[in-house]
């Protein structure tokens, strides 16, 4: 694929191409990813400590208190995100940041955010799932595909 | 990492050690009437028994018998399984009562709370049959 494409650009723009692959500074890919695996395992950490709390002083088993954990993270990362510090985090760690659930809260209240000079309606309301929306479509999609191939194989497959 | 990665396997290697550890159960000598806990105490020395249980707490009422069992941290990928299983044998061997079997985290808190208000002699039967129903109707609740 690669190589195909080298083929249609002229010959000065493939030197320089293989000029600036030299100059590049490359990606430090291992210490992206252990970033991301801290701060996403604490991340991920905090939200035990909160589930934790909750099943000690209000009555949710460890069935039932996923929700009011999930609302809890996303109400800190909605104070995060207002005050600037999530997008710092973002930086720093990338996909550790944005693969657990605050990073589905900060992606709907910055666009939130970033569109309420156009007014609630237009701005806000309609913009909010900008970015999230494709979230939840391919979530409930791949969801439907999950259950659609445990359906075909509990029913047919005898599993 | 790879120091991690060494701690990690370490860890590992000395679970198979750990398997004599005592299991935790406090058996309640209860001996008013209706909150006699002799079917409970008798569940705790059947599972107590058994391999790879860190803890039991047991209650039970005239008509049902509700558990909470504890398993080793490695062992909770296979909880669904175990929980399925030790509720069937429980079930064979109780078949008198109602048995409710459970490895939520809150009722063991809920149990050992109920284990201690029983301990010091201070329950009712009524006050004991609708705690157990309240456990048992919240280890039932799904999201």
């Amino acid at each position: 694929m690669a190589d195909k494409k080298k083929k249609n650009v002229p010959p000065s723009a493939q030197q320089y191409q293989s000029f600036q692959d030299k100059r590049e500074v490359k990606r430090p890919i291992v210490k992206n990813c252990i970033k991301a695996f801290f701060v996403g395992g604490f991340i991920c950490f905090i939200g035990q400590l909160i589930s934790t709390f909750y099943i000690h002083f209000f009555n949710f088993t460890e069935q039932t208190v996923g929700n009011p954990t999930i609302a809890t993270l996303i109400f800190i990362t909605m104070l995060l995100t207002g005050f600037g510090v999530y997008d710092r985090i973002g930086q720093f760690s990338g996909a550790g940041s944005a693969v657990p659930v605050t990073g589905f809260g900060n992606a709907v209240i910055s666009a939130a955010i970033e569109h309420r000079t156009e007014g609630f309606v237009l701005g806000v309301g309609g913009n909010m799932f900008k970015l999230a929306g494709s979230v939840i479509l391919f979530g409930v999609f791949s969801a439907f595909v999950v259950a659609l191939i445990k359906t075909i194989l509990i029913q047919w497959g005898g599993l | 990492m790879s120091c991690f990665i060494l701690f990690g396997c370490g860890a590992n290697s000395n679970l198979g050690t750990n398997e004599e550890k005592p299991v935790e159960i406090t058996k309640i000598s209860s001996t008013k009437k209706g909150t006699n806990q002799d079917l409970a105490n008798q569940a705790k020395d059947y599972l107590s028994n058994k391999q790879n249980i860190t803890s039991v707490n047991a209650v039970n009422t005239s008509k049902k018998l509700v558990i909470a069992v504890e398993v080793p941290h490695h062992e909770r990928f296979q909880l669904a399984k175990t929980r399925k299983d030790l509720q069937d044998e429980l079930k064979k061997k109780f078949s008198k009562v109602e048995v409710e079997l459970s490895t939520d985290q809150k009722i063991v808190l809920e149990l050992k709370k109920l284990e201690e208000k029983l301990q010091k002699g201070s329950m009712k039967k009524k006050d004991l049959e609708k705690e157990v129903d309240d456990i048992i109707s919240l280890s039932k609740e799904q999201t």
